[in-house]
């Protein structure tokens, strides 16, 4: 590309011409053309493509269902807190239970040995009817 | 052309801005610019190829800015309906996930994610777009590059909540993000695949981590969050306090990754390089890439883009042995940046950014020459070899000086635009404040690359880190508390914005445009004459009372600015002893925001922490006219901070009590109602039982504040039959039941509408459910700050209108008809 520098100012309405070269020429004409070019053509694409997408529901019973539903049957095993054998961290994690109560049932089971059965755990001081309600989808006994 | 860019990018901007406030459809804007690109093409000559080629250019701004703006239908942010859902997400980890941790003590791990296929009920969806994640308690660790399924709540982000606020909804937008998602404690969290991703970006933020494991590892706690927002932008572990310094002193630039610190970096290791004897070409090359790698490190924010864009043009324009011209370049890397992020031209960050290495390299060598012929000194244009060592040491002062006072004319107003402040005392921080950076940035660069082979090294230039940052932490300290450091309460508007930057350019260049400096400034005289005569005969100050009732949660904050001039705040929401709480970060930038310096009234109802707390940030910031309380005693260190604070600062403290006025506000009546003597005998009555309970009238607006007052504190205001109507009722304590009494009250006061200051409905106990139940019986409609967002009331006496921040459905009232 020429570098032409800006002539001498002979009046005010050459001041604008000041900050604009005096030639152009065609190479570089046709780079900035091209350049912008690319620009609109790449928003252009942009544009269609994002506007032409919709959520898309999932047929059921395809592939691609079963697939999902297995990634949600995974989400809902590891919800899944086995209460004998499970942490205090786990445990508190439990809908109503926090780290003191939590602390209360390893105590019992430690004292006690293992739950049996669901109702068991309304033994364990603060866990009441309400509570195990709460928690019995995900508490699991093995 | 000598600076194409400059030409473009300057063209492509307007292009966004024309583009973002004139709505056209976007195949017109495009084909428009289509066809100016071909005829411009097609023309030989200069003059006309430069009108429709700079046509074309602007309408391709508008094109790029009007993409941006609209959702794609596809985009997860589709499916949310506007209130938080129940939905599992699975998707793709697209960020390196941030760790925090809540108020309460809970960890959390923020991400932006790739959304791949949500389910919404029993169906299964394949959706596209950004959601940013929250994760609360994660189970196990996240990485960039993992793909998971989450169980969780998506939601639209939300905007400011509060006028001055920070709007989430724009910030996240900017990004392309448009949906929030929150996954609980108890939320089930699962990973399916592992290690998928951009290698590249793997690698940094795996080198990412190891920086950050040298910092903790060599640095204690308040160093290593200073020491992580210089090396790696991240700013969320630090102090408010040390914050405030920093923007007290101008100096906020260096905790944000920009051209300093790439350069310090580059420098850093260039000169390693030179030390093991690599070729100087291949060690350019090597750092080009080292830079690259950076940009993710540093969070990939736009200032880190920039100066990484900028130093990668310079170093490849000197190995290309071509002339550089910074103004071309600066052209490049905006135009780069906003082809990708076009909103950023509306960003704060990208502006100053930009805006900063501009008025170096423009007013720079200006105010050098300026300073030089004050001096009386003559530039030597080509500094022989052998000049005096004098010579050389006034250069490179008044280069610097010139560089400081350059950027703070230059930024000033647009900092003062979007941040309300103005800080003179910039000029001289920056001077020590930066070398000061690239000290502790060396320091830190060195721990970080020899910490981990040899522990002494670490330790070692730990410790170097650590003096130098105690001493920059102590010296903005004492920059800070100079007279007229800063001045915060600073409005401009952008009209005044763009007439200064004007004159400046008019000034500046008065040369070229044949104006001697007396009628340049002459122009600049007559327009800020303009604006002076502007504000005599058409003066801001209104008849109108405007009453905004802050959303802080769970508190109360009401802001009154009066017909006529002058304002009250009544209570600052919750704050805490050492400052922090919600009354630092919605009550002062509000306050800010709206151009307030001094308060003439502050009403503290109770000493309860959700209402007072929040005002000590206010009294240590502001002026203060008069504070008036019940004249009871608080408990804990919060109230004893509070007393303390009105001492040393000597203002006025009054107490208030059943049968006082508060004068000094024209035509607006303030009663106090409660609490009474006999109240205050009551040795059971709690502290809310007492709190204090205004009336204000105002021509025909009449409203009644309850603060937190109960059953047993509103049986006296019943005993006496006050009379308390009013059109309008802050409802006591939240929207607390108040054991049946609000259904009292209510008929006894005669409300056309309610406000209450809580929190969203649902979130907790407040505002009871029974309160709600009853206001809708009665007809009363009712704002809820917690889920409207700042309710403002305008009145005139006669009319009066009312709307929610969030809730945008305006409401007016005539007075009037209202029951009387």
């Amino acid at each position: 590309m020429n570098l032409f520098f800006k002539k001498q100012i002979r009046s005010t309405d050459n001041a604008i011409d000041s900050y604009i070269m005096e030639k152009i020429d065609r190479v570089e004409k046709r780079v900035l053309t091209v350049l912008v070019l690319f620009a609109l053509i790449g928003v252009g694409v942009k544009y269609c493509l994002r506007m032409g997408t919709a959520p898309r529901l999932i047929t059921v019973s395809s592939d691609e269902a079963l697939k999902l539903e297995s990634i949600s049957d995974d989400l809902a095993e590891s919800k899944q807190v086995n209460i004998n054998t499970a942490g205090v961290k786990e445990l508190a994690r439990l809908k109503g239970i926090g780290p003191s109560l939590a602390g209360r049932i390893i105590e019992y089971r430690n004292k006690f040995g293992p739950f049996t059965k669901e109702e068991d755990l309304l033994a364990v001081k603060g866990i009441g009817a309400k509570k195990l309600e709460g928690i019995r989808d995900v508490v699991v006994i093995e | 052309m000598h600076r194409p860019f400059i030409f473009i990018c300057g063209l492509f901007i307007a292009g966004i801005c024309m583009g973002n406030f004139i709505h056209i459809p976007f195949f017109y804007i495009w084909i428009a610019a289509v066809i100016f690109l071909i005829f411009a093409a097609r023309t030989e000559k200069t003059r006309r190829f430069l009108f429709l080629f700079g046509i074309a250019v602007i309408l391709t701004g508008a094109a790029y800015i009007t993409d941006a703006a609209k959702i794609a239908p596809g985009d997860i942010a589709s499916i949310s309906t506007g209130r938080p859902e129940k939905i599992l997400l699975k998707g793709f980890v697209a960020s390196d996930p941030a760790e925090d941790t809540t108020h309460y003590g809970q960890g959390v791990l923020k991400f932006i994610s790739d959304a791949q296929n949500v389910k919404r009920g029993d169906e299964w969806y394949e959706v596209g777009g950004l959601v940013e994640v929250t994760i609360y308690e994660p189970r196990e660790a996240i990485h960039y590059g993992d793909t998971i399924a989450l169980e969780g709540e998506i939601d639209r982000p939300s905007s400011a909540r509060n006028p001055g606020g920070f709007d989430r909804a724009d910030y996240l937008a900017g990004k392309g993000v448009y949906s929030i998602f929150r996954s609980g404690e108890q939320d089930a969290a699962i990973i399916l695949k592992r290690g998928a991703g951009n290698p590249f970006i793997r690698f940094a933020y795996c080198i990412k981590k190891k920086i950050k494991k040298s910092i903790v590892n060599f640095c204690k706690g308040d160093d290593a969050s200073l020491l992580s927002a210089m090396l790696l932008g991240e700013r969320d572990t630090l102090s408010w306090r040390l914050k405030d310094l920093f923007i007290k002193t101008g100096s906020m630039h260096i905790l944000a990754i920009s051209g300093l610190h790439v350069g310090f970096i580059a420098a850093l290791f260039l000169f390693l390089f030179r030390a093991i004897h690599i070729p100087r070409k291949i060690a350019l090359i090597i750092t080009i890439i080292t830079l690259w790698f950076y940009v993710p490190i540093a969070g990939g924010r736009v200032s880190v883009l920039r100066a990484v864009i900028m130093f990668t043009i310079l170093i490849v324009g000197y190995l290309l042995e071509r002339d550089r011209d910074i103004y071309n370049t600066l052209g490049i890397a905006a135009t780069l940046i906003l082809i990708c992020w076009p909103r950023q031209a509306f960003a704060a960050g990208f502006q100053l950014s930009f805006l900063a290495v501009l008025s170096i390299v423009y007013l720079g060598p200006r105010i050098k020459g300026s300073i030089y012929s004050l001096l009386g000194i003559k530039a030597d244009p080509r500094p022989k070899r052998r000049s005096g060592h004098t010579k050389k040491t006034i250069d490179i002062a008044a280069k610097s000086i010139s560089a400081s006072i350059a950027v703070w004319f230059g930024l000033a107003p647009l900092v003062a635009f979007h941040f309300n402040i103005v800080t003179p005392v910039a000029i001289w921080s920056n001077l020590f404040v930066i070398p000061m950076a690239f000290g502790i940035v060396s320091s830190g660069f060195f721990m970080v690359l020899f910490g981990p082979l040899s522990n002494i090294a670490g330790s070692l230039f730990g410790s170097l880190a650590h003096y130098l940052i105690a001493a920059l932490t102590s010296g903005i300290g004492i920059l800070s508390k100079m007279p007229v450091a800063y001045m915060r309460g600073i409005k401009i508007d952008i009209v005044v914005l763009s007439v200064y930057y004007l004159m400046l350019f008019v000034i500046l260049n008065r040369n070229r445009l044949k104006l001697s400096l007396s009628r340049a400034l002459l122009m600049g005289l007559v327009i800020v004459n303009i604006f002076i005569y502007k504000g005599i005969f058409f003066p801001q100050v209104t008849d109108e009372m405007v009453i905004t009732l802050l959303d802080v949660g769970h508190g109360d904050s009401i802001f009154i600015e009066f017909p006529g001039g002058g304002n009250m705040l009544i209570d600052g929401g919750f704050g805490s002893a050492d400052g922090d709480g919600r009354g630092r970060y919605d009550l002062l930038p509000f306050l800010w925001s709206r151009g307030v310096s001094r308060v003439d009234a502050i009403l503290m109802t109770h000493p309860d922490r959700d209402h007072m707390g929040g005002l000590l940030p206010v009294i240590e910031n502001f002026d203060v006219g008069t504070i008036f309380d019940n004249g009871l005693k608080g408990r804990g260190k919060t109230f004893e901070s509070y007393l303390r604070l009105i001492d040393s600062r000597s203002i006025e403290h009054r107490v208030v009590k059943r049968g006082d006025r508060i004068e000094g506000f024209d035509d607006v009546q303030i009663e106090i109602l409660h609490p009474s003597k006999s109240s205050l005998a009551n040795r059971e009555l709690s502290n809310n039982d007492n709190s204090v309970i205004m009336r204000f009238e105002f021509g025909e607006f009449e409203m009644l504040f309850c603060a937190d007052i109960g059953k047993h504190g509103l049986g006296y205001l019943f005993a006496r039959k006050e009379t308390i109507q009013a059109d309008l009722i802050k409802m006591s304590h939240h929207g607390s039941y108040l054991d049946g009494a609000v259904g009292v009250l209510i008929d006894v006061a005669r409300p056309e509408i309610a406000v209450i200051s809580g929190p969203s409905v649902g979130r907790g106990r407040l505002p009871s459910r029974e309160t709600l139940a009853i206001l809708d019986l009665k007809g009363i409609r009712y704002y809820n700050t917690g889920d409207a967002g700042a309710v403002t009331i305008k009145t005139d006496g006669k009319r009066c209108s009312i709307n929610g921040m969030i809730q945008t459905e305006r409401k007016e009232v005539s007075i009037d008809g209202l029951s009387g």
